[in-house]
C-alpha cells in the first residue's frame, strides 16, 4: 500500500482507514507477533514505532475506534462520545473522582490540550541516584524525549500567540514575583480555536494517531482496532497472548472473540486500565502494588471575573503554566491557565438558578485556570468492583492544607491581576473578593467531599523499583512476576511526576520497548 | 418589619422543610427504592413520575432560565432534556451504582415538597418555589439534601450550557464547525 504522508500540511486531510482491521473477519482467529501491543495512546503509539522501525512485526491492539479528522466537530458532547473512555465516566465507581481519558487510536493525546512538559531533571536524578533505576536517570532519557519531540512538532510557543486568558494569569504573577513559563506544545498548523479538548478538526494537534501511529503503519505495524483485551494469558509465569472481544464499530456490539500469541506483551493502556487488566488476569504482583501508588493530579478549577472583557475561550488554550509552588513545602502543586466550555465551567460557579445565570451571564468577563495538585498516590489505588476498573481516592489531611494553600495562592494571583472575584469549589463554593473584605478564612472549612474532583493525568499505579517487593516492574518496564510482560504507560512511574503525562507516557513506551527488543530480540 | 417577617416565615418553612423532608426521604426510601432497584431503560424517575417533566423543571430551576419564561428558553431546555438523557445513559453504563443513587436523588427531590409546606410535586410548583427549595437543600444542615442539590447540579448545568443558543447568550463564539460533521460518521457507519 501507498504509505501514508506524515507531513504536517497532510494532517487536516489524513485517513489510514484502509490500514485497520476490525469487526466480524477477526472473530474466532489466532493472529501471531513478535510483540503485541495494547494501546495505541502516548505509551503505546511510541513503542510502536520504535518496534517496528526495529524490524519486528509488531500487532498492535486498541480497544477503541478509528477517528479520522474529518469528522471532529468539536461539539463537547459529540466529541466526549467519540474520543472519551466510557464518554469520560471512568474513575471512582461512588462518584469520588472522575478520570477523562481517551479512547480509540491515539488514546489521550487526541484530546489534550497540548501541553507538552517532560519529566523535571530533579525527579530523574531522584530516580537515578535514590532509587538506583538506572535507565530513568537524564542520560538514558533525554535521547529519548529528543525523539518524542521530533515526531511529535514540540515547539515552545511564541510569546505573542498569547490569550487574553492567560495575559491575565501573568499580569497577577508578575506583580507577586511568581515564575511562570510558555508552553512547550505539540502543535502543527494551529488556528488558535481554543477547543484542543475536543480534538483538533483541523489537524493542529500532533497527537499519537497522525504522529507514531502512521509511521508505525508505514514500517509494517498490523493494528486491530474496537478489540478489547479481556485476559492476559501467561503459563508458568511467562506471558504468551492476549484473549479479546471483537466490538461493533458503531454499536459497540460483541461479535466474538479474537486470540493474539505474541513472544514480548506491552500493556500501554494507561494507569486506570492497566493495572485493571492485569487485576482481571489475576497477575496482582507479590509486592501487591498492581493498582497501588495511584497519583491522581487532583484538579480544581478556579475562575477569575474582571471589570473588561476577556473572551477567555479564544487563542490558545493553555499557553502557560505556573509552577512556583511545585516544589513548594506547603505547596506541590503548578497552575495551568485555561478556559473550559461553559457547560463545565457552570459547575464552579456559585449557586444555582437566577443568581447562577446572572453570574454565567458575565462569561466572557471571565478567566481561568486549574490548579493540578501533585500528590504522593500514597492512598489511592485502582481496584476492580464487580470486574470493572474501579478508584480509591482518599486525600490526607495534609494534601487538603496544600490545596487549601494552593486556592489561596491561586486566588491571590487572581486579584493581582486585576480580578474582582474569584470563585472556587462546588460543594462549598467560595467567593473572594477584591479589598478590605478579602478573606480566606472560609478555607479551612473545606473537604475532600465539597469538590467534584476531575484528573486528566493519573500516573503510578504499577511502579517501577529494582525490588520485586516493593515495586511492579523493573528498571526496563517488564513485570517481575510475569516475564515477557511490559508496561508502557506512565502506570510505572515510582513517584508522583507533577507534570502533565504525554511526554512522561511517550517515554514509558520508549522504554518498555527498548526493554523488549533488548532482552528478547537482541540477536 | 414586614420583610423581616416574611424573612422570618421563609426561615421557619426551610428548617419544616428540612426536618420533614429528612423524616419522608427516609420513608420513601424505605418504601419505594424497591421499585428503583433496577430501573428500566426507559424510565428514570419512580412510577407515576414523569420523566420528561420532572428533568425539564429541574433544567430550569438549576439554570435559573425557569424564571422568565420565553421561548427561547423553552428550545433551550428542550435541547437539554435529550442531553441529559444521554448522560444519563452513560453513567448507567459505566457507574451502575451511581445511576441509582440518581434516580433514586432525582426522585425523592420530586416527591419531597409532598410534605414539606408546599404540598405538591416538585414540577408543579411555580419556578420561584423550585428554586427556592433548591437553595434550601443546599444551605440544609440535612447532609444528604446538601448532596442532592450539589449533586445534580452538574448534570443540568452541563446540559444546559451545551445548548447552542445558551452559549449565543453568552458571546461564545465556539466551536467554528458545524455540528454535522459528527453526524457524518455515524451515517457512514450506518450506510455500511
Amino acid at each position: 500500500m501507498k504509505p501514508i504522508d506524515c507531513s504536517i500540511s497532510a494532517l487536516p486531510s489524513m485517513d489510514y482507514t484502509r490500514f485497520l482491521h476490525q469487526g466480524s473477519s477477526l472473530v474466532d482467529q489466532e493472529i501471531e507477533a513478535d510483540v503485541l501491543v495494547i494501546g495505541s495512546g502516548a505509551g503505546g503509539g511510541a513503542s510502536m514505532e520504535y518496534l517496528t522501525s526495529q524490524g519486528l512485526s509488531v500487532v498492535g491492539i486498541e480497544a477503541g475506534g478509528y477517528h479520522p479528522l474529518k469528522y471532529m466537530n468539536q461539539n463537547l458532547t459529540d466529541m466526549i462520545e467519540y474520543l472519551a473512555w466510557g464518554q469520560a465516566n471512568s474513575g471512582a465507581q461512588d462518584g469520588s473522582l472522575r478520570i477523562v481519558h481517551g479512547k480509540g487510536i491515539g488514546g489521550s493525546t487526541t484530546m489534550h490540550m497540548l501541553t507538552m512538559t517532560s519529566i523535571p531533571e530533579k525527579i530523574l536524578l531522584d530516580w537515578q541516584g535514590r532509587l538506583g533505576l538506572q535507565t530513568m536517570g537524564p542520560e538514558a532519557i533525554n535521547p529519548i524525549v529528543s525523539e518524542i519531540r521530533n515526531v511529535m512538532n514540540i515547539r515552545t510557543i511564541d510569546r505573542s500567540a498569547v490569550n487574553k486568558n492567560a495575559e491575565k494569569w501573568i499580569e497577577g504573577c508578575d506583580a507577586l514575583g511568581a515564575y511562570w513559563t510558555l508552553n512547550d506544545r505539540n502543535a502543527g498548523q494551529c488556528v488558535q480555536s481554543g477547543r484542543c479538548h475536543t480534538g483538533c478538526p483541523f489537524g493542529g494537534k500532533v497527537s499519537t494517531d497522525v504522529s507514531f501511529i502512521p509511521r508505525a503503519l508505514n514500517q509494517g505495524l498490523r493494528l486491530y482496532t474496537n478489540t478489547r483485551v479481556t485476559e492476559v494469558q501467561s503459563t508458568n509465569g511467562v506471558a504468551t497472548g492476549v484473549k479479546c472481544q471483537v466490538h461493533d464499530p458503531m454499536d459497540d456490539r460483541v461479535l466474538g472473540e479474537v486470540a493474539f500469541r505474541g513472544k514480548a506483551i506491552i500493556l500501554a493502556c494507561g494507569a486506570l486500565l492497566s493495572p485493571a487488566l492485569l487485576l482481571a488476569s489475576g497477575m496482582q504482583s507479590p509486592s501487591g502494588q498492581v493498582g497501588g501508588r495511584l497519583c491522581v493530579q487532583p484538579g480544581v478549577n478556579i475562575i477569575g471575573e474582571f471589570d473588561e472583557e476577556i473572551y477567555p475561550w479564544r487563542g490558545i488554550t493553555n499557553p502557560i503554566h505556573i509552577d512556583e509552588w511545585v516544589d513548594h513545602p506547603e505547596g506541590g502543586f503548578f497552575i495551568e491557565p485555561g478556559m473550559l466550555d461553559p457547560s463545565i465551567i457552570g459547575d464552579f460557579i456559585p449557586h444555582i438558578g437566577e443568581q447562577h445565570l446572572d453570574i454565567m451571564d458575565r462569561y466572557r468577563f471571565m478567566t481561568a485556570g486549574q490548579i493540578l495538585y501533585r500528590d504522593d498516590g500514597s492512598r489511592n489505588r485502582v481496584v476492580l468492583t464487580d470486574g470493572k476498573p474501579d478508584v480509591v481516592f482518599d486525600l490526607s489531611s495534609r494534601d487538603l492544607d496544600r490545596i487549601r494553600f494552593a486556592i489561596r495562592k491561586s486566588s491571590e494571583i487572581l486579584l493581582a491581576g486585576g480580578a474582582k472575584a474569584v470563585y472556587v469549589g462546588q460543594r462549598h463554593p467560595m467567593v473572594f473578593r477584591q479589598g478590605k473584605d478579602l478573606d480566606f478564612g472560609d478555607l479551612s472549612k473545606i473537604t475532600q467531599a465539597d469538590f467534584h474532583w476531575e484528573s486528566v493525568h493519573v500516573h503510578g499505579s504499577c511502579p517501577m523499583s529494582n525490588d520485586p517487593a516493593s515495586g511492579v516492574v523493573d528498571q526496563v518496564a517488564e513485570c517481575h512476576h510475569v516475564k515477557r510482560l511490559f508496561i508502557g504507560d506512565a502506570s510505572i512511574f515510582p513517584t508522583a511526576i507533577g507534570t502533565n503525562t504525554t511526554i512522561p507516557a511517550a517515554i514509558a513506551g520508549v522504554i518498555a520497548a527498548q526493554g523488549a527488543m533488548r532482552r528478547y530480540f537482541s540477536s | 418589619m414586614k420583610n423581616g417577617l416574611a424573612n422570618k416565615a421563609v426561615l421557619s418553612r426551610r428548617r419544616l422543610f428540612a426536618i420533614s423532608a429528612h423524616v419522608s426521604a427516609a420513608a420513601l426510601f424505605v418504601g419505594l427504592a424497591p421499585s428503583c432497584s433496577r430501573p428500566s431503560q426507559d424510565k428514570i424517575l419512580w412510577p407515576g413520575m414523569d420523566d420528561d417533566v420532572v428533568l425539564t423543571k429541574l433544567l430550569a430551576a438549576y439554570s435559573g432560565l425557569g424564571s422568565k419564561p420565553v421561548k427561547e428558553n423553552d428550545l433551550v431546555l428542550e435541547g437539554a432534556l435529550d442531553t441529559v438523557k444521554v448522560m444519563l445513559s452513560g453513567i448507567e453504563m459505566a457507574f451502575p451504582g451511581l445511576y441509582k443513587d440518581l434516580c433514586l436523588a432525582l426522585s425523592v427531590l420530586e416527591a419531597a415538597p409532598l410534605v414539606s409546606g408546599y404540598w405538591d410535586w416538585f414540577s408543579n410548583l411555580t419556578s420561584k418555589e423550585q428554586e427556592e427549595l433548591l437553595n434550601s437543600w443546599i444551605e440544609s444542615p440535612v447532609k444528604f439534601q446538601v448532596e442532592i442539590a450539589y449533586g445534580l447540579k452538574p448534570l443540568f448545568i452541563y446540559a444546559v450550557y451545551e445548548q447552542p443558543s445558551i452559549k449565543a447568550r453568552l458571546g461564545y463564539d465556539s466551536p467554528w464547525v458545524p455540528r454535522e460533521r459528527y453526524a457524518s460518521y455515524r451515517s457512514s457507519y450506518e450506510t455500511d
